[in-house]
């Protein structure tokens, strides 16, 4: 009797156990705004959780906030999409991821079918994920939508969604990399800034490469620039300002053999032996923030950061000139899952999150650029001060070359071989000249044609 | 002392000298840690480094809280390791026993063969684990780092260990008396076994708080993530504010210190019985 | 009627029927007891096993279905140049290691063993990095370490020395995780020792220094010999969980590009596997790093057993 009664009870605790479980499991869906259980300010954060849906069609939408700053900006953002569509029964939910393994969820989420409806992935990786074969073409969308003019956005950038007569996403927004530089610091050393070398038309590698000499101050733990140890500000920058570039010019293979591809390289490398920069990854963001590095190659998405923790007065210039003027144009579409279950619904949501009105907010807001080029969407950019120069981003957008995704190949393949050579040439390890002949030799197996 | 191996004075004082400068070695680091989640992001990544904030920056703790979010976060381990620790206590308890007392045809192959799965590393059940998640629809959520991970071996060892070493009469008087083997499971060995069970507790409290591989593989969504990953979403996002990803490593850690400071024997005398046992 | 049997019966002249039922009962007994274990262990463990093993002889990826491609992905394995630098970085560190962490933590355990003030004190100070989250700890060591701010080269210059790039380098990469995890180690290995020490009879000490031995004979033939057992367990499964080093690695050392540490000098197997399955999707030849690491788990163990024989004295 006893030993029933025992049983009994350890097998019903067991059974419980397993409910609570599976009540926990059951909620896969991201919970949007609600993630921000804390708010750190106020209420704002509180009206971006999108009310349940009484009857009306949910979208949910997600992109990748660089910082706090940047995140709140697309709350925000959120709102006023729920706002404008309030009248068609559509509510929206934001769904922040942060840096580490966004790319990685994403493909998760795509392989077991829960994935956002509306997501942003950066430029490069838009082949990997048009290959998984679950982006939803926009085309038609576009052909039936009689109030949208696909024109009014930047052509090199719709030019990368477009493949095979389909169109794959919409730009969020697109980014050009700018010097952020530390006026104070300038200025208490005597020398001209960079922006002041820009409009003389003196602003180039010799330029840039004097100013950060000047400024490196080992007694001060002091450095004249830097920049992240990745391939945008990284061998991206310096092998295409030379007049190379990492891909053959259809990217099908790679040039990094080439000599100005080896003359970018050498250039960057002598910044290293001669230490004018913070050796590590991202360790240069902090202490540029705290007023240690006289300048930062960064985009757009630095800004928010900068202007919440820097305590000197600060600004931005265009890229130094190499053998040519070169910058990135970073851009990130918005993708729309073809396995949503409401193609319109997730249009009408993309529409306005790509709205000048939308676009110009985040602007003003200060995180990205619009991806458009009408009057209002850029001079709510260039209202979005500090910095004050914003022109200098814009400056760059005719000659930036753009991300770009690699339907011939692999592009994680390729960038984690020539990381990996970098750091090695970076460290004195290997040559300039071995850099270039390493990587094409390594990746020659990354590519499909 | 006979069998001493510091015998004079100075030798003793030298022995002091050392234990107490790798004690500081240990144990330093934590308190810079401490110390630097009260600074500002500036004072941070100052040099020469200064050990004390000038002004104690206790907001950085409510602010490190609101983001990532990792209040949710610390939550969501709480919630893990508590369902982990009483899954590994039950299923040893249970298996412990059967191992330890019962007599079954296959008992000792059985028992061979679960302890040859500590053999096997937790790296090549990481690819199938995650397909099988996919198709049971449990990523991301926090089914998936509870429910496979309740059952242990080395728990079940060490309770069969432990129920072994107690006498047989105590078991033979209550067959006697008619009593079930489920009753005298819960009735006298249990009780019994409180401390192997607290030891088991130690360190399963320490395998799931701690865990990071596998979190990191299956949960996606920032509101699901344990502190693990927390942290290591906060170097990567804040990488310019050293401070608060300084005082997210502490509430990081913070947690298992305490329960080890309150608990030491368990875990210490844990330890040594594993190494003693392993023999 | 059962009962009675058994108050009448002598033992070991039970009446057949009576046993068969006592020992059903017991088997029933056993299995229901064990049935949780059982099926968990089937579900959660078998069965992953067998899909692993599986996976590893085809091209699996996220998507689509795997394809078989027989002994493809271990030809692939041996001839992919990052799979020997992962096993060479794997290989240094273990053996680094095991030295760094199992020396120091002798010589503690051995003044520890004596009746010093305050040892039971720091034998929880040694012990408190074991049980802090090895990525809370990671996070921390990298900027201990990072070559501009951190403490470390902050005190290698106060002593009159360059400051070292442990983290940016990649010469130094590697000699970083091994740092962070063998201070992480320590002390678990101290109290192992400890436990091993205090169980050696003091009678043999007392005996030896009748005769005259000095220290260090009593240590060489009486210590190490009776700590053998221990110090054959320590080595073991410190290299053991040195071969499976994951948090360490990573937390120090993943990058935007998905390298670990700079040019890979961080990367060891189990990243390396990581890597190839979430980042570059190919699932079917992670799983066949995964079954290579789990061979040479199972050779080194099986030599160090064998090897055991040799200088390990059991009692």
């Amino acid at each position: 009797m006893q030993r029933f009664q025992r049983t009994f009870t350890w097998l019903s605790l067991m059974g419980i156990l397993a409910l609570a479980l599976a009540a926990c499991g059951a909620s896969t869906q991201p919970q949007g705004g609600a993630a921000t259980a804390v708010p750190a300010t106020g209420g704002e954060t509180a009206a971006t959780t999108a009310p349940a849906p009484a009857g009306g069609t949910a979208i949910t939408w997600r992109t990748r906030p660089g910082d706090a700053a940047e995140q709140k900006v697309y709350e925000e953002l959120n709102t006023l999409v729920n706002t404008q569509l309030a009248a068609k029964g559509i509510t929206a939910t934001y769904d922040p991821a942060p840096n580490q393994g966004y790319f990685e969820k994403l493909k998760t989420e795509l392989a077991a079918s829960n994935a956002p409806d509306i997501f942003w992935i950066g430029g490069v990786e838009l082949a990997d994920f048009v290959a998984t074969g679950q982006i939803l073409d926009l085309q038609p969308l576009v052909t039936k939508d009689s109030s949208f003019d696909l024109g009014v956005f930047y052509p090199n950038v719709i030019e990368q969604l477009t493949r095979d007569g389909k169109l794959y996403g919409l730009p969020r927004d697109i980014s050009t990399m700018v010097v952020y530089y530390n006026e104070d610091m300038f200025k208490a050393a005597g020398l001209q800034t960079p922006k002041e070398l820009a409009a003389a038309g003196n602003w180039n590698w010799e330029t840039m490469l004097d100013a950060s000499k000047k400024l490196t101050d080992p007694a001060k733990q002091q450095y004249g620039v830097g920049f992240g140890n990745w391939w945008g500000p990284g061998w991206g920058y310096f092998i295409n300002a030379a007049g190379g570039s990492p891909f053959t010019a259809d990217r099908t293979g790679c040039a990094l053999d080439t000599p100005e591809a080896i003359e970018g390289a050498t250039f960057a490398q002598n910044l290293y032996t001669e230490k004018l920069l913070p050796a590590g990854d991202a360790d240069g963001e902090a202490l540029f923030n705290a007023g240690n590095v006289g300048m930062y190659f960064n985009g757009r998405w630095f800004a928010p950061g900068v202007r919440t923790n820097a305590t000197f007065g600060w600004d931005v210039a265009p890229m130094p000139k190499g053998n040519t003027e070169s910058t990135w144009l970073f851009w990130g579409p918005y993708l729309v899952n073809a396995k949503t279950t409401n193609p319109d619904a997730a249009w009408e949501v993309l529409k306005i999150l790509t709205s000048a009105e939308a676009t110009g907010k985040v602007a003003a807001l200060g995180t990205n650029i619009p991806p458009r080029s009408d009057q209002a969407a850029v001079d709510a950019f260039l209202g979005a001060s500090p910095p004050a120069n914003n022109q200098a981003y814009l400056d760059g957008v005719p000659y930036a070359a753009l991300e770009a995704p690699v339907w011939d190949g692999n592009w994680a393949d390729f960038s984690g071989a020539v990381q990996s050579l970098w750091d090695q040439m970076i460290a004195g390890q290997i040559t300039p000249e071995e850099f270039g002949k390493q990587a094409c030799e390594q990746t020659a197996s990354t590519f499909t044609k | 002392m006979v069998g001493d191996i510091l015998r004079r004075p100075w030798e003793r004082a030298l022995a002091y000298v050392f234990l107490v400068v790798t004690s500081l070695i240990m144990v330093f680091p934590f308190i810079f840690m401490f110390a630097s989640s009260l600074k500002t992001s500036a004072e941070v990544v100052q040099v020469p480094p200064k050990l004390f904030p000038a002004v104690l920056q206790l907001g950085n703790y409510v602010e490190v809280l609101g983001i990532v979010p990792l209040g949710t976060q610390l939550l969501n381990t709480v919630i893990v390791t508590v369902f982990v620790v009483v899954g590994w206590v039950l299923t040893s308890v249970l298996a412990g026993y059967a191992f330890a007392r019962l007599t079954f045809p296959g008992r000792d192959t059985l028992f061979s063969i679960y302890l040859g799965t500590l053999m096997v590393p937790f790296a090549v059940l990481i690819v199938p684990m995650y397909r099988m998640m996919i198709w049971l629809s449990w990523v991301d959520t926090l089914t998936a780092l509870i429910v496979p991970w309740i059952f242990t071996a080395y728990g079940t060892f060490l309770l069969r260990q432990f129920f072994i070493s107690i006498p047989k009469d105590l078991e033979e008087a209550a067959l006697m008396d008619g009593a079930g083997r489920w009753s005298i499971l819960f009735r006298i060995f249990m009780p019994l076994a409180r401390p192997a069970m607290a030891t088991l507790a130690t360190f399963g409290f320490l395998y799931a708080w701690n865990s990071f591989l596998w979190p990191l593989i299956i949960i996606s969504s920032p509101e699901k993530k344990v502190i693990t990953q927390g942290v290591v979403d906060l170097q990567s996002l804040y990488a310019a504010r050293v401070d608060l990803i300084m005082a997210g490593s502490t509430l990081a850690v913070l947690p298992t210190l305490l329960i080890f400071l309150l608990a030491q024997r368990y875990f210490i005398e844990g330890v040594a019985t594993a190494g003693l046992a392993g023999r | 009627m059962s009962k009675q049997i058994q108050a009448t019966a002598a033992p070991g002249a039970m009446p057949r029927r009576a046993m068969g039922a006592k020992a059903l009962r017991e088997t029933i007994d056993a299995y229901s007891m064990l049935l949780p274990t059982i099926i968990g262990v089937g579900i959660f463990f078998a069965v992953p096993l067998l899909i692993s093993l599986y996976l590893s002889f085809t091209d699996a990826r996220l998507f689509g279905d795997p394809k078989f491609v027989g002994l493809n992905n271990y030809i692939r394995a041996l001839s992919d140049p990052i799979f020997w630098r992962a096993m060479g970085n794997t290989f240094v560190f273990s053996v680094a290691t095991l030295v760094l962490s199992t020396v120091p933590a002798l010589i503690l355990a051995l003044l520890l063993n004596e009746k010093l003030f305050g040892r039971s004190f720091f034998r929880v100070l040694y012990f408190i990095p074991v049980v802090a989250s090895v990525v809370g700890v990671s996070l921390l060591w990298r900027y201990l370490l990072n070559i501009d701010f951190g403490f470390v080269n902050y005190a290698i210059k106060l002593m009159g020395f360059e400051p070292i790039p442990w983290l940016t380098s990649p010469t130094w990469g590697l000699m970083s995780v091994i740092i962070v995890f063998s201070w992480k180690t320590i002390g678990y290995n101290m109290v192992i020792f400890l436990a091993g020490l205090q169980s050696v009879p003091r009678q043999l000490y007392e005996a030896a220094s009748l005769d005259g031995a000095s220290r260090w004979r009593q240590f060489t033939n009486i210590t190490l010999p009776m700590l053998s057992p221990t110090t054959f367990f320590v080595l073991v499964t410190t290299l053991i969980n040195c071969l499976q080093v994951f948090d360490v690695p990573i937390a120090l050392g993943l990058t935007r590009g998905n390298t670990v540490g700079p040019a890979d000098s961080m990367l060891t197997v189990v990243p390396l596997l990581w890597r190839e399955a979430f980042i570059g999707s190919r699932q079917g030849y992670a799983s066949t790093l995964a079954w290579i690491l789990f061979l040479i788990i199972m050779v080194i163990t099986v030599v160090q057993f064998r090897a055991s024989n040799r200088w390990v004295n059991y009692d």
